[in-house]
């Protein structure tokens, strides 16, 4: 099944009419976007030929996998969550092209974009390609299991698929299988800024290109002018500071956008968002998120050294009105304030320069003031419950940290805080802070 | 100027001054004697201390000292004090010991203090000043965060205050306010890249090794043929501050590791630059391999507990020193503070969020002083009982009562003459230096 996107119907009946299908120029438009961010949910796995020879599957996997077809042979760029959901793709793919997998292209090493490679490549003599410092799994252990600790939370593994809320609004939600049970090294690694390589009679470009990982690159079809770029591009403000724990350092994605502008391609294909044709318009919204990053950057640095504390940093920092209507710069999924956050402790560390907090009180210490202040900790368990009615969700998570640290009423207290973050969750547009709210329910239960 | 030797009493050193002619005097520092170092009631001492033969300290008129090493044709300055005047009152005790001139100077590192007198000591501008390649570069200041850096550093070391209430590690330095602090920098101009360096220099033998740690940029000089090692910051009386609030966090894998490098080299005299130098080869074995330990321990500690799943508040509770290593009088948090490192490693690996949901979009300061407001039954209650918990000398309490109330502008010059007195309280019993020197600093802004 092969689908083709457009402003809307008409447009699109229109484009049917005066072009042959495989040759559909795509277009989305800003309005189109914002749609794509509500309507997620409706999506449908589809084909998408992007232009002669380059077709991008969405919907079956989180993130996209591209078919490049060459005289002899295929080239196939990332291969998806698993094995399960890559032969999906797989069948699809079959039926535009019977062409045998000459090379497979490995944008970075994110488990999403690697973990269905087995369902393409049956032979170990196929070439796979990333980056040197490409991160295999399992290695950088201690690192591994340090954000194990932590990253079911936020990619929601805990909560079941109708509550899953995905970085890739195109992505169909398909229960959880095996995650990256496909999985395989890559065997041929670079270290150059760029390297050429012709590939079935394709010729094309593998550029570094660090920004939403460090192993990143960009694929670039010079004859077709298509650039895939992984995921330094999509459709939300990006996630810069992750609750994870990971940092990524705004001023190398910046440079590696700034790669896009320099390259000026026709069609850009991002791992988690419909494709994007006319080069103009790649310019604009590739213009745009770049200056956004760089605003939230340069904003932070600035009043960090004016001596604002993160606490305050969070309330002045903000995107310029015109980039914050932007559909693709939402906090869907990476946060403006987790982003100053993220840089402030980065350049300087946990302390804020508040002498307060150069020794705090233990949480003990601390909510046992609380209770004193408040009269008794039956006071607090009062003051707690009111909160709770008046719908102040943030305090009321606040005041069941001091209860609990107290032991005081604990199943009670229990039970409203997990009432809380449900409801928190409920309304979170943000999906890694919607998870997380769900997730840690999930563990007080 | 006076020339005084260091022994493990009296006695010994007027035995040893019988004995020895007073250059070539060696110096002794037992353990004892290194505990009383520690103790912060130390007189300074403006003296120039020989560590062996043609090895001379300076210590006491800047905060970091400075050597001399003697040659056959020349001498060699390693490191040159805060400024031209206090460098200059150096180079006249030096200029007693001896006439040679200045053949060469070696910065260990870029801090302002091991940089700033160095015009005093060149007779010239030919003289080589030897530092490593990434000196003052990729190092302890980012220029992005300088103008922060900056003001962190100057609360963290007390540049605003007077001499009495600033507080240093170096207990050597008789204290003064520093004035023109690297009015006489002058720039390296033979760098090297490479891992280690020989030289010889007015018929002195020496390496230098690179030593990331203290700071990215730091080396240590080595004298085979004396047996001395000039370690720079990389050791001092201390835990080391691996997380200094200022901003920086240390790399501690690299410190540990010129700490072995260090421990190889087997000294029988270390000169630190910023404590007494530690003479004979097994104490300097046992403190540094303790030093090295320790820093291990807790960097190793703190990433056991993390993927243990503890919480930022449970490392602080249970990562702390071995009993063994708790004692040594040069881990005493006087300068680093175990729980700064702690948390220091964990936002290193973790960034900013603790884990906790509560703090993925935390009240504002304002909405949070309200809604406590509102616990303490209003503002001029929450008033009371920051007045009650400042005469019970319950001052964290205080501190954290009087943010609320300076958030809601609640009494404000009240509230702030009682912060200001809170600071000053906590300063006179607190023991970290940084942590002393921040509160004045803090209290002084509050004062003005």
């Amino acid at each position: 099944m092969r689908e083709k996107l457009g402003k809307n119907a008409i447009a699109n009946i229109l484009k049917l009419c005066s072009l042959v299908a495989f040759f559909c120029v795509l277009n989305m438009s800003p309005i189109f976007a914002a749609n794509l961010v509500n309507s997620y949910r409706e999506c449908k796995p589809k084909i998408i030929e992007v232009t002669s020879g380059v077709y991008v599957a969405v919907g079956n996997t989180r993130a996209n996998i591209v078919l490049i077809e060459g005289n002899n042979g295929v080239i196939v760029v990332d291969t998806g969550d698993s094995i399960e959901s890559a032969n999906r793709v797989l069948s699809q793919f079959q039926k535009i092209t019977q062409k045998p997998v000459k090379a497979i292209i490995y944008t970075h090493s994110h488990y999403d974009h690697i973990g269905g490679t087995r369902a393409f490549v049956n032979s170990d003599r196929i070439n796979i390609y990333a980056r040197d410092n490409f991160k295999n799994i399992g290695t950088e252990k201690q690192q591994q299991n340090i954000y194990s600790t932590r990253s079911p939370f936020q990619q929601g593994t805990f909560t079941s698929p109708e509550e899953i809320q995905s970085l890739d609004p195109i992505w169909c939600q398909f229960p959880f299988g095996a995650i990256a049970d496909g999985f395989l090294p890559p065997n041929r690694q670079f270290s150059e800024e760029t390297i050429s390589l012709n590939i079935a009679g394709i010729a094309l470009e593998l550029i570094a290109a660090p920004g939403e990982s460090d192993d990143q690159l960009y694929v670039w079809l010079p004859d077709k002018k298509v650039l895939l770029c992984g995921d330094n591009f999509y459709l939300r403000f990006p996630y810069l500071s992750s609750l994870r724990g990971s940092y990524q350092d705004p001023q190398q994605w910046i440079l590696s956008l700034d790669k896009i502008l320099d390259i000026q391609p026709n069609y850009l294909i991002s791992g988690h968002a419909l494709p994007i044709s006319g080069s103009e318009k790649i310019k604009q919204t590739i213009y745009n998120y770049r200056n956004g990053i760089a605003s939230i950057f340069e904003q932070t640095l600035a009043g960090m050294n004016r001596g604002l504390t993160p606490d305050e940093l969070v309330k002045v920092v903000q995107l310029p009105p015109e980039l914050a209507k932007k559909p693709y710069l939402q906090e869907n999924f990476g946060s403006i304030s987790w982003t100053v956050r993220g840089i402030y402790s980065h350049y300087l560390g946990w302390f804020d320069g508040n002498p307060t907090h150069l020794f705090p009180l233990s949480p003990l210490d601390n909510a046992l003031h609380i209770a004193r202040l408040t009269g008794g900790k039956e006071q607090l368990w009062q003051a707690t419950r009111e909160a709770f009615d008046d719908g102040d969700d943030r305090w009321v998570l606040e005041l069941t940290d001091y209860l609990m640290t107290l032991e005081f009423r604990s199943e009670a207290v229990k039970k409203l805080r997990v009432q809380t973050l449900t409801k928190l969750a409920k309304q979170q547009a943000n999906g890694n802070a919607k998870h997380y709210y769900l997730s840690s329910t999930k563990q007080l239960e | 100027m006076m020339k005084k030797t260091l022994g493990k009493n009296a006695i010994v050193d007027i035995f040893k001054l019988c004995a020895l002619v007073a250059f070539f005097c060696v110096l002794n520092i037992s353990p004892i004697f290194a505990a009383h170092l520690t103790n912060s009631d130390r007189e300074c001492q403006s003296d120039i201390i020989t560590v062996t033969s043609g090895v001379y300290v300076s210590v006491g008129n800047t905060r970091a000292n400075i050597t001399l090493i003697e040659g056959d044709s020349g001498a060699i300055i390693v490191n040159t004090g805060d400024n031209l005047e206090t460098a200059k009152k150096v180079l006249s005790q030096f200029q007693q010991v001896t006439q040679k001139t200045i053949q060469a100077i070696i910065y260990t590192h870029s801090y302002d203090d091991h940089i700033g007198g160095t015009l005093a000591f060149l007779a010239n501008d030919r003289i080589p000043i030897y530092a490593r390649d990434n000196f003052q570069k990729g190092g302890i200041i980012d220029r992005k965060i300088k103008a922060i850096n900056r003001a962190r550093n100057e609360m963290k070391h007390g540049f605003f205050l007077n001499p009495e209430e600033l507080s240093s590690i170096n207990e050597m330095w008789c204290k003064q306010e520093i004035t023109h602090r690297v009015d006489g920098f002058v720039p390296p101009n033979h760098r090297f890249a490479q891992e280690r360096v020989s030289l010889n220099i007015a018929g002195i033998t020496l390496e230098l090794v690179a030593a990331p740690g203290d700071s990215q940029d730091e080396l240590y000089v080595w004298l085979p043929d004396k047996k001395v090692l000039l370690c720079g910051d990389n050791f001092y009386s201390s835990f080391p501050s691996l997380y200094s609030i200022r901003g920086v966090s240390r790399n501690i894998e690299h410190w540990v590791r010129t700490l072995d490098k260090i421990l190889a080299e087997a000294p029988e005299y270390l000169i630190p630059s910023r404590s007494f130098p530690i003479i004979e080869s097994d104490k300097i074995q046992h403190i540094l391999t303790d030093y090295r330990n320790s820093m291990n321990f807790i960097l190793e500690r703190t990433l056991e507990g993390i993927t243990q799943g503890l919480t930022i508040d449970e490392l602080i509770e249970v990562v702390k020193l071995p009993p063994e290593l708790v004692s040594a009088p040069y881990l005493h948090e006087k300068d680093g503070n175990i729980a700064w490192t702690v948390r220091g490693i964990y936002s290193h690996y973790l960034g900013w969020f603790d884990g906790n949901p509560t703090h993925i979009f935390p009240l504002s300061a304002l909405e949070k002083a309200t809604r406590i407001v509102r616990l303490a039954g209003g503002k001029e209650q929450l008033w009371q009982a920051m007045q009650t918990a400042f005469s019970h000398g319950d001052y964290q309490w205080t501190l954290q009562l009087t943010d609320y109330l300076m958030v809601l502008e609640f009494h404000t010059e009240e509230v702030k003459h009682l912060r200001a007195k809170t600071l000053r309280r906590l300063a006179e019993r607190e023991t970290n230096v940084s942590a002393h020197n921040y509160y004045v600093s803090s209290a002084k802004q509050l004062e003005q």
